[in-house]
């Protein structure tokens, strides 16, 4: 199921759209905790697994025994997230409850996650016929040979639809 | 550089995590608005915008589009989408609708967050 999405106005062939593509495979690196500003990494993390079911016995087995990280464990323990009259966050408070365990992972170790960073490449500068519904044409995308022609057709065109609504 | 603001109205620069940006527009004036339109009918349809961002999710890193996005389904208010490419700035006022997030088979987490022009301004680059 897609996202949900309004609905234009018009039919899909009456639109056009630009495009600026990076794509994960060719324009991104994979990345440290460090490089990433990830903040399990900068302020250490909580992690609660259900021991009383197969998949929370085979984390916490993992924490303790694989993982090789620095941990406080918390047993018979759980915690939420709690927020302060305005709704921001306001840290986390535990509670008890049998069968859950908490890691507390102290800073400046490597999270459970992965991280990817930008390489500094061109990305991919693009127009075709359609919105997101699809390519009437089948023409496919036409790609520009910089940015430069991609921001004088871009600019050139939503200039042309404002002087026609100034008009009236 | 792509840039959203957050549900509080705060500028958060999201480039690391965004993969694809697609901005969709009425493709020629004459082809979207027929003889049997009223002017006014005419306008609205010439500011028929809509905007695609796609991302890979990144929960841990701050900024993230994590932060920005996940109050979509939460929240009703107008945010600021700029981009910043070659040195000019496209700035529109959107109204996201969604943010989906999708397990591939590779494993990867991505998103999805769609949008309309909230305001019926055309965006302009400057």
């Amino acid at each position: 199921m897609g996202p949900f999405r309004v609905d234009p106005l018009l039919p899909v062939g009456a639109y056009k759209t630009y495009a600026v593509a990076a794509p994960l495979a060719t324009h991104f690196r994979p990345a440290t905790c460090a490089e990433a500003g990830c903040r399990a990494h900068a302020n250490g993390w909580l992690s609660a697994v259900d021991e009383t079911a197969d998949l929370g016995q085979g984390q916490a087995h993992y924490v303790r025994c694989d993982s090789g990280r620095r941990f406080v464990e918390h047993k018979g323990r759980n915690f939420r997230h709690v927020v302060d009259e305005a709704g921001r966050p306001a840290g986390v408070e535990f509670y008890d409850q049998p069968g859950m365990t908490v890691f507390e992972f102290e800073a400046g170790q490597r999270c459970f996650g992965r991280h990817q960073v930008p390489l500094d490449r061109p990305e991919i500068y693009t127009v075709r016929r359609g919105d997101w519904r699809g390519d009437p044409t089948g023409a496919g995308p036409y790609r520009h040979a910089g940015v430069d022609d991609w921001l004088d057709d871009f600019g050139t065109h939503q200039q042309r639809i404002a002087d026609t609504i100034e008009r009236g | 550089m792509c840039s959203v603001d957050s549900s509080a109205g705060s500028v958060e620069v999201i480039r690391n995590d965004v993969t694809n940006l697609t901005f969709s527009t009425p493709r020629a004036v004459q082809d979207v608005t027929g003889l049997d339109k009223s002017a006014m009918e005419r306008l609205l349809l010439l500011a028929d915008f809509s905007v695609t961002l796609n991302g890979v999710a990144n929960f841990a890193a701050s900024p993230s589009a994590h932060d920005v996005f996940s109050t979509v389904p939460s929240t009703s208010v107008a945010r600021t989408v700029t981009l910043t490419i070659g040195g000019k700035t496209l700035a529109n006022e959107t109204l996201f609708t969604d943010y989906q997030l999708t397990r591939g088979n590779d494993g990867a987490l991505t998103w999805t967050a769609p949008g309309v022009l909230a305001d019926g301004t055309v965006p302009l680059w400057a």
